[in-house]
């Protein structure tokens, strides 16, 4: 009982006797030394200082992890924002990228569905620049057909993209819903006719420019 | 006086300029990521607007395009709900005959969105521009169904219960004169 009693208070009276130095430290560097520099460094100075040496290390490395950690969080932060960016929809948010991909695209379109029967290969040569991927193979198999039926009819296409709406854009990939008017004369007869169409292309950025590399007709 | 004089025992101490050269070193990286966190690219605030637009407009073309004679009067309800502005007067005025209208054709129309986008978005405006590929399937009084494809454009106008469309119609084939083969 005895032993405990004086065991307990004496740790307390060991830290007092540090804990004060350590106080009367920090007083003498905040306010008591501009007031009384000689008091100070006679009566402080000996013992103290490389306490305040050890003290003023902790304060510059607990500044410095805590700058550091804060940096390092911010950091982190950014990727994760970065990254979310670089997934994240810009259709029509975007303004200007949505607008370069709705001309590229009704250009593409324009150009690939337009054809005269007297020079169809220059339709399909201007075609292979505007398609990639798996929509060369496409156009190539329908473009077949025109080659073949054209110069008999004396057909004229002109194809005119009437709406475009992008539904989804990220950095180089797009998915656009088309609508384009199509008009059909037949040099032979005269006659014209007129056709609405309605799929959605999968677009590509290629070297600045985007590019078609599926067309889906919704024919399912 | 005091704190110039202990200036060089700070820059001498070994301990010292050490930790004040990494302090240094840390402020410099965090002013550096301090930049580079403010400048890294924000999601955008008008994304959801722009999602919530967008579903909205499916829906309420769906609405309009989904209309049973055995149910007119719901049909023609959710119609009214889906659309404001001139489009939801039109609907008001002409709907006691065309109720008739249908109930004596005996037609089902349903229908399903192939794909949708919009072209335009305006948010101070509160308005937007949709496009819509529909497969619309109609139904007569004991014949067969018949389905097409129509293209649709609208515009949504945003009120205090949300998106609706304002107006609505078929994206019209070139010139009116000319025959109109299935596109």
């Amino acid at each position: 009982m005895a032993a405990t009693a004086e065991v307990g208070p004496q740790p307390r009276g060991d830290q007092r006797p540090e804990a004060d130095p350590e106080a009367e430290a920090g007083q003498q560097s905040d306010v008591a030394e501009p007031e009384a520099g000689h008091d100070a460094a006679d009566a402080g100075e000996i013992p103290s200082r490389p306490r305040r040496r050890l003290i003023a290390a902790a304060l510059l490395g607990a500044a410095t992890v805590i700058v550091g950690s804060v940096g390092v969080w911010a950091m982190v932060a950014a990727h994760g924002l970065r990254t979310a960016a670089a997934d994240a929809n810009t259709a029509v948010t975007d303004r200007a990228a949505t607008r370069t991909v709705s001309r590229d695209i009704a250009h593409a379109v324009n150009t690939i569905f337009s054809y005269s029967y007297a020079d169809t290969a220059r339709t399909r040569a201007a075609a292979q620049r505007l398609l990639t991927g798996a929509a060369i193979r496409q156009y190539n198999q329908l473009f077949a057909l025109v080659e073949q039926q054209a110069p008999k009819q004396k057909l004229i296409v002109t194809t005119k993209v009437t709406s475009v709406g992008v539904e989804f854009l990220t950095g180089a990939r797009a998915r656009v819903l088309v609508f384009a008017n199509q008009q059909d004369t037949r040099a032979g007869t005269g006659q014209t006719s007129y056709g609405g169409a309605m799929f959605a292309v999968t677009a590509l950025s290629e070297h600045g420019r985007w590019v078609i590399a599926n067309i889906d007709t919704f024919t399912r | 006086m005091a704190s110039r004089a202990r200036r060089p025992g700070w820059t001498r101490d070994p301990l010292l300029a050490t930790g004040g050269a990494m302090l240094a070193a840390a402020i410099v990286f965090f002013a550096v990521s301090g930049w580079v966190w403010l400048s890294a690219p924000r999601l955008s605030a008008v994304s959801p607007v722009r999602d919530d637009a967008l579903r909205a407009g499916e829906q309420a073309v769906l609405n309009f395009n989904t209309l049973s004679y055995r149910r007119v009067g719901e049909d023609l309800n959710l119609w009214a709900q889906s659309s404001t502005g001139a489009l939801h007067r039109q609907i008001t005025t002409g709907r006691a005959a065309f109720e008739q209208q249908i109930r004596q054709a005996q037609t089902v129309t349903t229908a399903t969105i192939l794909d949708a986008a919009l072209t335009s978005l305006n948010i101070r405006a509160g308005t937007a521009h949709i496009i819509v590929a529909l497969q619309l399937t109609v139904k007569p009084a004991g014949g067969t169904a018949v389905t097409k494809q129509s293209r649709l454009a609208g515009e949504l106008t945003r009120t205090t219960a949300g998106w609706k469309l304002s107006q609505l119609g078929q994206v019209p084939v070139q010139a009116a004169a000319g025959k109109t083969p299935a596109g």
